[in-house]
């Protein structure tokens, strides 16, 4: 090609737009600049005080760390609400502003309309407390919302029950009896009355119905019904119950200690966990799925909003200052 | 000729029929012999699985029939944020966040249970459903009208405002709109959202681990002849329940709540049923155990007849008191000491003018002798109540009964709204409550109800006591060695909350009773004693009464030191007995039933004061809100106990 194609007017105005447009693609200068404040030093020791308090022990780093960039995320929802001018349309916050107003002042003859003008002119919306945790839950509902609304496919509720299963799945059961040798009855001879029971009626192959002639008496009955570890836990307490549900022997388990006294186990049979139908949790599918999807569609536009604002005030622009 | 041969032929057929039916029962009973001996099954009036854990003889089924959550105005207002779902949660042993909240509303407290319980009902106050929506809802007309100001601004304050007017005022706020339809339509959509609640709760799998019965609280304060207590909780049997919470905003007697239960409930013809469960007896000036009517004349049959159907049993003891007994001797009974047991020096809390209680103020042991005296009168009996026990929590936590994690039950006691309540997190004289135990085959809707119903039920104080109590004329008194007592007991007797059968031989023979208790096997006290109490009226109309020790636990130091709430000594963890009436006289009506003690334990206010660091040597420990730690009438040990349903003897005509 010629210099004298490159002289050419058309053929600079092509280049500088070339230059303009990729300088446009690769910087990415937004329209608008959203900015928040990163929590100053005495908002972060009260993030930590309030941390002690529910948990009673100090944040670690990375606590901290969470809990400012919840704190972030709060500063953005307030912000995104401002924006959206939520604050003129929330009922709950107009009531709360008119009630800052009437306790400040002498607020008679004045309108409400007008007593919330002068509310919005105070920036009252963004010092109250409650004003400020409304706008953040009402922006969270708003991102939600798209997710959340969606009515969840057959197909989709069934890959979360299948994904649960474990959640519906009723536990593994027993059906026992047992034979008792009471404490309160034998007192310290009571451990070594039941070994010698478990030894003979495993030794001489002593049936179930004649072993129960050897039986103390014991209150809540002999015959325990297909109870899962946490229901035959309240009849005779956890390490009974453990340890009734951990035996591999055959027919008589034990002799297996109770607050009450000593126990030979027989096992009836054996229940696995089994999961309950589909149909029989649907209800609770739907609202699994409702919910995680308002997660996400949360957590996407969070993500994103994340990436648009900047934060000023941070440790590291502290640094950078140093 | 033929006609004749119809007619014999026809006779056949049924005398056919007859033996084939006959045939057909014994046939199942010999197949199923202990249905026929637990006192029978139980209707069942819903749809659901099967329960895996089916007990012809029964099963004990522990649980709370009486909970408030934020529902409740007098929760509400004292910041309780849990609603009936998370009721149902921590019901089912899930911690939770309780009162006080920050400026972020995060909780400054949790709780959790240490064992899920197998039943509850949320008894919110039906009163004012459509007035705490308003006040809270600020989409809603009426949100600023100036009584739900009150009610945002000064808690308190409308605590005492609202709960006046809807105990002694018949009429609603204005902001309820005209005949208070607005606040009425509010009403319906919290009843609804507790059903909603409630069924969402109720485990109808063949696991049956929990069962929720749809309930609220009636809370009128019009006894037969002056204020008084007389609330009480409504327990519906099944999902088919009336359009509205009958309130006492639609009666104020509670005859008109028991009529308006029979027409649109029981006697609709809907699968609906109900029954309803007085509290509070103790704290009523007498009203709640009047033998008066609400126009001051003598109870009549049909009133007599409409409270026993429709009150079969009652609370002996919650947050509020013990109901059970007064303490303090008077014209032929004896002072019991052990019913100093959670005993309030207040009479009655719809007139807190009333001063200390006397005899007549509530107690069911008289209140047992005065139905006596009606059925003597008429034929009818319409103070047979079976006993539970309930926390009448206000925290929204059912169950929540362990005096070591005790955080106050809130309504009237101390608030925990704004700020931890310095010192004791509840009024001294209040406790944690009790539960409300249930004899029934399974832990279904059907079968707890019933088991409500036929009053084979009892009260704890707190722990998982087990407890049987069974009447008869011919128990051997080697009952208590046979491995098959309980069958036994059911074959030959009654269970708690029955009649005596009558006897051929009641001039020369007198009842046995059957008492057997095991202990709480996770984390109570070992059983201390085991009493008979004696009920009756003797020829001159005079209220008599017997206490007997009939099982004696010897041989055991059993102590409690205050100082550090340390026990000491041993005792059973199962106890069995049979005692027979030495001073029988078949001629008198009279009521039987038993209490169980556990071994000494500290009570919850001296738990509180001793990890607070409470010294009644040293003033300067004695800080702002444990004042009581140190008060004279501070109870720093109790026994915890259960007390059965009672049995009834009805001397013959």
């Amino acid at each position: 090609m010629s210099s004298r194609f490159f002289r050419k007017p058309s053929v600079h105005f092509w280049l500088l737009g070339c230059l303009l447009f990729a300088f446009d693609r690769w910087y990415n200068v937004p329209e608008d600049i959203r900015v928040i404040e990163y929590p100053d030093d005495a908002q972060v020791s009260e993030l930590r005080q309030q941390w002690m308090m529910t948990t009673g022990r100090a944040p670690s780093a990375a606590d901290t760390a969470q809990m400012v960039q919840y704190e972030l995320d709060q500063r953005i929802l307030l912000n995104e609400a401002l924006r959206f001018n939520l604050h003129f349309y929330d009922t709950v916050v107009q009531q709360r502003l008119l009630r800052d107003m009437r306790f400040m002042g002498d607020t008679e003859g004045q309108t409400d309309a007008q007593l919330l003008e002068q509310a919005y002119a105070m920036e009252l919306h963004v010092n109250d407390t409650v004003a400020k945790r409304r706008l953040m839950q009402a922006m969270e509902s708003i991102y939600r919302a798209p997710g959340e609304n969606q009515v969840p496919a057959e197909a989709e509720l069934k890959a979360v029950y299948d994904g649960r299963i474990k959640e519906f799945t009723l536990p593994e059961t027993r059906k026992i009896s047992h034979v008792f040798v009471s404490r309160d009855r034998h007192r310290e001879k009571a451990e070594g009355q039941a070994r010698e029971l478990y030894e003979r009626f495993s030794r001489d192959e002593v049936a179930l119905e004649k072993a129960r002639l050897s039986t103390d008496p014991f209150l809540s009955g002999l015959d325990f019904s297909h109870l899962s570890v946490r229901q035959l836990s309240r009849h005779f307490g956890d390490t009974f119950s453990r340890e009734v549900f951990n035996c591999k022997e055959k027919p008589w388990c034990g002799p297996i200690e109770s607050p009450y006294g000593w126990h030979l186990v027989w096992v009836h049979e054996q229940k696995p966990a089994k999961p309950q139908t589909f149909e029989a949790v649907q209800q609770k599918l739907v609202y699994y799925v409702k919910r995680e999807k308002g997660d996400k569609a949360l957590n996407d536009r969070m993500t994103e909003l994340r990436d648009i604002y900047q934060v000023s005030g941070g440790p590291e622009q502290e640094s950078e200052k140093q | 000729m033929s006609f004749n041969y119809t007619i014999n032929n026809a006779w056949l057929s049924v005398v056919l029929l007859g033996v084939v039916l006959l045939l057909r029962s014994l046939v199942a009973q010999a197949e199923d012999p202990e249905s026929a001996l637990s006192g029978g099954d139980f209707e069942r009036t819903e749809q659901r699985e099967a329960c895996d854990e089916y007990a012809p003889l029964k099963r004990a089924y522990f649980g709370d029939t009486h909970v408030h959550t934020a529902l409740s105005q007098d929760a509400s207002t004292q910041g309780t944020r849990i609603r009936p779902d998370g009721a149902y949660r921590f019901a089912k042993g899930e911690r939770v966040d309780i009162q006080p909240f920050d400026d972020r509303g995060n909780a400054l407290r949790s709780q959790q249970i240490s064992r899920p319980l197998d039943f509850a009902a949320i008894t919110d106050h039906a009163e004012l459903y459509g007035e705490v929506r308003i006040c809270n809802t600020p989409e809603l007309e009426g949100y600023n009208n100036w009584v739900c100001k009150v009610y945002r601004h000064f808690p308190r304050v409308a605590f005492y405002m609202m709960n006046a007017r809807a105990g002694f005022i018949d009429s609603r706020w204005g902001y309820c709109g005209k005949d208070g339809e607005h606040c009425e339509r509010q009403a319906a959509v919290v009843w609804q959202e507790l059903q909603e609640a409630t069924e969402q709760a109720y485990d109808r799998s063949s696991a049956c681990n929990f069962t929720s019965f749809n309930a609220y609280e009636w809370t009128g304060l019009h006894g037969p002849s002056g204020k008084g207590n007389m609330h009480r909780n409504v327990i519906f049997r099944n999902d088919q329940v009336p359009e509205t919470a009958i309130s006492a905003l639609d009666g104020r007697r509670p005859d008109q709540l028991w009529s308006a239960l029979e027409e649109q409930c029981l006697d609709a013809g809907s699968g609906c049923d109900a029954l309803v469960i007085p509290h509070n007896s103790n704290l009523s000036g007498g009203q709640m155990l009047r033998t008066k009517d609400f126009d001051g004349d003598p109870i009549d049959e049909t009133l007599a007849r409409q409270r026993a159907r429709l009150e079969p049993i009652i609370e002996v003891m919650q947050h509020k008191g013990s109901s059970e007994c007064f303490f303090g001797a008077y014209d032929f009974i004896e002072e019991d000491e052990l019913c100093a047991f959670e005993f309030l020096q207040q009479a009655n809390m719809g007139n807190p003018t009333e001063g200390a209680p006397g005899p007549s103020n509530g107690y069911l042991r008289e209140g047992l002798r005065d139905g006596l005296r009606v059925q003597e009168r008429l034929g009818i009996n319409p103070f047979k109540f079976g006993f539970v026990a309930s926390t009448d929590t206000h925290l929204g936590i059912p169950g929540a009964v362990e005096e070591d994690r005790f955080q106050g039950g809130g309504g009237n006691g101390k608030s925990a709204r704004y700020e931890v309540p310095p010192g004791l997190p509840d009024r001294p004289e209040y406790n944690p409550g009790g539960l409300a135990v249930v004899w029934a085959e399974e832990n279904s809707r059907d079968a707890l109800f019933t088991g409500m119903r036929n009053k084979e039920t009892y009260g704890t104080s707190g722990p998982r006591i087990e407890l049987r109590f069974f009447g008869g004329w011919d128990f051997e008194s080697t009952i208590c060695e046979s491995s098959d007592l309980v069958a036994q007991a059911y074959q030959r007797g009654v269970p708690m909350g029955g009649d005596l059968p009558e006897s051929s031989d009641e001039q020369s023979n007198a009842p046995r009773f059957v008492v057997a208790a095991l202990r709480d096997v996770n984390g109570g006290e070992p059983l201390q004693k085991v009493q008979v109490i004696k009920g009756w009226v003797d020829g001159n109309g005079e209220s008599r009464e017997s206490v007997v020790d009939v099982a004696t636990i010897d041989g055991h130091d059993i102590e409690v030191d205050p100082r550090d709430c340390q026990t000491s000594g041993n005792g059973p963890g199962s106890v069995c007995t049979v005692w027979k009436d030495p001073n029988f006289d078949p001629a008198q009506n009279s009521y039987y039933y038993t209490r169980v003690m556990e071994n000494p334990s500290c009570r919850w206010s001296q738990r509180q004061c001793l990890a607070n660091g409470v010294d009644c040597t040293k003033p300067e420990t004695i800080t702002d809100g444990l004042e009581a730690c140190c008060a004279i009438d501070h109870r720093p040990v109790i026994q915890e106990r259960a007390w059965s349903s009672p049995i009834w003897y009805r001397a013959r005509p």
